[in-house]
């Protein structure tokens, strides 16, 4: 079967079946940013955006999003080398492997709040992103910095 | 450029999702590979029909026992050789000794196609009477192997019939006559849980045959030449025949450093000719490989009565699972990189057992041995200060081991860099130990406690670890390191690329990094034991020690000087600071037809001894003596790991050990059904630590100088993993008075301790 909708801003048309994830077409169609940690939606890495909101790639069948908008770190990246220049300066990358689910929480994040945005906040909305390397204090200090950086005159 | 926060060379590449993790290399044509695993938990195959599966269509083969040789056990842990870890198995088995062992493997078109081939093997089996207990299963009357079924390089203790995978002993004079010689004995037993490693990447390998009879292996590793090495021993093939890469890695902590999976796709491809990948679920990658080793740990701890510590005893028993992957070198570091934390008492012993049984074998672990070890001895400190009566930073501060003094357990005997005073004394500031120590109470519920926990760990293997680097001057006047090493996420890669233009005097632009590849890379142990930046990273040093000796010998022939220039941002200078040439211009003349010289460079280092690196941890925490639970406020870490190359690398590894700790000691918990299947076996049945539950984290670096390391540094992958569990238990032994001994410390443990003390007549200290 096909399904066409909106990825990264430009329409496709793509054969999928009745069981592929959006995780599995992206990463199938090169986007390598989407990784998948748990195939359960428990671990945040697959995070994408649906019509501009954060959700669970792993966690949604390709074949009912007929229509919607994707945007994966792909179609963001001039935002997301922002961000990661942060997380990076922070030594808060680590592996790696979990920081596309995370810069896409964190920019979608930053849609929602206004600066100046508190460490608590920052850890409430990365509670459903698993990292098992840095013990997330590096990526909430490289966030609070990212949202906060116009107050700081950073920008 | 060493002691600055430079970012990782990868790091911003990584964050936007670049092609560099195993999967990413994947093409579309490459066969795809399922493992059938056992659904019981000791058997012996005796038929496998496999017609049901071929019948399937896209699938092209179906690997069984039948297709790897049987008759030479191997180990698959990737350490250096000769291993100590117990050999005994292969890479498919006939007896399968775990619930989800492999039994065989679909190799198929798609993954669609190798799932519905999966589900149609016939397997018949031979059931076997399995244990799980390794506290009953020495000596139990079912041995998991038979004779022939296992091998050893060297005697590691290994009594197949009795169960035994190993065995370690440590004895340093009569422990038992100074012990009843001891105004006071702390005896305590300890039982810490098995643990998942939870790497955010699952195990991967991807394959393919080069045209040339040869294999080029892409896996997601922690050892390039050791997986190289024990695949095509097992699979029966000279080594040259396996190329392995290690790409990006993503998170390993030991976990990675068994090759579970790597002979399995090399199998397939040796079978098919052609590519094959293999990328495992979560519930796969958690069912098949490995955890922390549970252990049961006794420490008696003899002292006299104004804390001075007299005599040190531990007792040792893991549970290595299935099968023998590094339980003898578990017992090692059990005891090796625990011990010596504090000064040599009259007699000191370490006995190390290591346990068959029919459960997931364990392996690999950051920290490996030393944190279940760590947990009880820190546990008994913390108790005999209770005790006594003592402040626990007290007591440690009575007994700990300094710089310049020795230890019959320590690698390489005597320590040579140390401020661990200074840790305890800081940490103690920072925490608000005065204000806080022990404890108080915030309402009628709420107890608020500090508590605190040392440890060391060790740098590399001592007499053990060797590996070479090499750099090369290229024309341009840009320098190639070439280094077997293998960075698992760490930012290892940037370490000895800091080491390197640090000993060259250039930017670090100017040095390119190739790393993790058995056919271009000089030979590296791998990551494991702590070892990039110390072993490694000396070797590096070595090498482009070697190079500035060469460019300058070179140049001073080339340019006709009577003493060698030296290399300075790039260019080179005379004794009297004159230019005499760029690198680049240098670099060019030496590579042209005039004189066609390649400068390359090979340093090499054995490791003589692994020269400890400390830790201070101190926690905040409340528990709340209705519920149990317990929130953690806040924790420090006080490091002394040497010179600290990269201060922000080394921070968040800080963090992150210790996080990966407090999910040990509060929540993660491997748990198996009666018949030997995991419980736990996802992440919504395995929890751990989320960002809610990482309390803010404070570390600070006290920089002793190694003077055998590079720059002054010592190792830190591990060594910041051990202190929360024991400083989480101590707390709240000051909280409620109750001794925590079995991990992990949940609310119904919290409750049933305090229940207990209520029955006993015991009441809380505040």
């Amino acid at each position: 079967m096909q399904v066409s909708l909106h990825v990264n801003g430009r329409p496709v048309t793509w054969e999928t079946t009745l069981s592929q994830t959006l995780a599995d077409a992206l990463r199938e169609h090169g986007c390598t940013s989407v990784k998948c940690g748990c195939e359960q939606g428990t671990c945040g890495m697959c995070t994408v955006w649906l019509d501009g909101k954060p959700v669970l790639s792993c966690s949604l069948l390709l074949c009912r999003l007929s229509g919607r908008e994707v945007t994966t770190v792909e179609g963001v990246e001039p935002q997301a080398r922002v961000l990661a220049s942060y997380l990076v300066a922070e030594g808060g990358d680590q592996c790696g492997f979990c920081a596309p689910g995370y810069i896409m929480t964190i920019l979608a994040m930053e849609k929602e709040v206004s600066a100046p945005v508190s460490e608590e906040t920052v850890q409430a909305y990365l509670a459903g992103n698993l990292c098992r390397c840095t013990g997330y204090r590096s990526k909430l200090r490289a966030a609070v910095k990212y949202l906060n950086r116009s107050q700081n005159g950073t920008v | 450029m060493i002691q600055k926060p430079v970012g990782k060379v990868d790091g911003m590449a990584a964050c936007l999702g670049k092609p560099l993790y195993v999967e990413d290399f994947i093409p579309r044509n490459a066969l795809r590979l399922k493992i059938v695993q056992s659904p019981h938990a000791f058997a012996y195959i005796e038929k496998i029909d496999t017609a049901r599966a071929l019948a399937v269509h896209g699938v092209v083969c179906v690997l069984t026992y039948e297709d790897v040789p049987q008759d030479h056990p191997i180990t698959l842990a990737a350490e250096a050789a000769p291993e100590g870890s117990t050999h005994d198995r292969v890479i498919l088995e006939r007896t399968v000794r775990f619930v989800g062992e492999p039994v065989a493997v679909i190799v198929a078109e798609t993954e669609e196609a190798a799932e519905a081939g999966a589900r149609l093997v016939d397997v018949t089996y031979r059931l076997r009477t399995p244990h799980f207990d390794y506290e009953t299963a020495i000596d139990d009357g079912i041995p998991l192997y038979g004779p022939g079924e296992s091998f050893v390089h060297f005697d590691n203790g290994h009594v197949p019939e009795r169960n035994i995978i190993a065995r370690k002993d440590r004895v340093y004079q009569d422990v038992e006559t100074v012990l009843a010689d001891c105004d006071v004995v702390e005896d305590v037993t300890v039982h810490t849980q098995a643990q998942a490693h939870i790497q955010a990447e699952t195990h991967r390998t991807y394959c393919y045959p080069d045209g040339r009879g040869r294999l080029v292996m892409i896996t997601s590793c922690q050892s390039v030449f050791n997986t190289q090495r024990i695949i095509t021993e097992g699979l029966g093939i000279p080594a040259y025949r396996l190329r392995v890469i290690k790409p990006k890695v993503g998170g390993a902590f030991g976990g990675k450093n068994t090759s579970y999976f790597e002979g399995l796709v090399a199998a397939a491809v040796l079978k098919t000719d052609r590519p094959c990948a293999l990328v495992l679920s979560r519930e796969e990658s958690m069912t098949i490989s490995n955890t922390r080793h549970a252990a049961r740990s006794r420490i008696r701890l003899g002292a006299s009565r104004d804390g001075t510590f007299r005599a040190l005893d531990i007792d040792m028993l893991i549970n290595g699972g299935a099968h023998g992957e590094h339980s003898f070198d578990v017992l090692n570091v059990g005891g090796g990189n625990t011990m010596p934390i504090y000064r040599c008492c009259e007699a000191e012993r370490f006995t190390g057992r290591a346990a068959y049984t029919n459960l997931v074998p364990a392996g690999a672990f950051r920290g490996f041995g030393a944190p279940q070890v760590v947990y009880g001895l820190e546990g008994a400190v913390s108790d005999l200060a209770w005790k006594l009566g003592m402040d626990s930073s007290e007591l440690r501060l009575k007994n700990i081991i300094h710089q310049g003094e020795k230890h019959p357990f320590l690698s390489g005997g005597v320590v040579n860099s140390s401020r661990l005073e200074e840790l305890i004394r800081r940490g103690r500031e920072l925490i608000g130990w005065e204000e806080e120590y022990p404890s108080h109470r915030v309402d009628d519920h709420t107890i608020q406690a500090v508590g605190m926990a040392i440890d060391m760990h060790g740098s590399g293997i001592g007499g053990l670890d060797s590996v070479n680097a090499t750099v090369s001057l290229n024309y341009d006047g840009s320098f190639t390191l070439f280094a077997g090493a293998c960075d698992l996420g760490t930012g290892g890669d940037t370490i000895l690329l800091q080491i390197a233009s640090q000993t060259l005097n250039v930017d670090m632009e100017r040095v390119q990094i190739e790393v993790s590849d058995t056919k271009t890379t000089p030979y590296d142990k791998g990551a494991y034991a702590s070892s990039t930046t110390y072993v490694t990273g000396n070797a590096v040093k070595d090498a482009c020690e070697q190079m500035l000796r060469r460019i300058g010998e070179t140049a001073q022939k080339l340019y006709g000087l009577e003493e060698p220039p030296h290399l300075s941002d790039g260019e080179l200078l005379d004794g009297g600071g004159n230019r005499v040439d760029t690198l680049e211009e240098f670099s060019h003349k030496i590579a042209s037809f005039s004189s066609a010289e390649q400068l390359t460079c090979t340093g090499a280092f054995k490791c003589p001894s692994a020269p400890p690196p400390y830790v201070a941890g101190f926690v905040k925490l409340r528990v709340d003596t209705e519920t149990g639970k317990v929130t953690l406020l806040n924790y420090v870490a006080m490091v002394d790991c040497g010179t600290v190359i990269n201060p922000n690398l080394a921070r968040v590894q800080v963090e992150g050990g210790i996080a990966q700790c407090m999910g040990y000691a509060l929540y993660e918990d491997m748990r198996f059904s009666k018949t030997g299947a995991m419980l736990s076996n996802d992440l919504q049945k395995y929890r751990i630590p989320c960002s809610m539950d990482v309390p803010p984290i404070q570390v600070e670096f006290l920089e002793s100088f190694e003077p055998s390391g590079p720059y002054g540094a010592k190792s830190m992958g591990e060594v910041t993993f051990h202190t929360a569990a024991p400083a989480i238990r101590e707390a709240l032994l000051h909280a409620t008075g109750c001794q925590l001994n079995t991990l992990p410390i949940t609310p119904e443990k919290v409750l049933a301790a305090l229940e207990e003390q209520k029955e006993k007549g015991g009441r809380l200290p505040c």
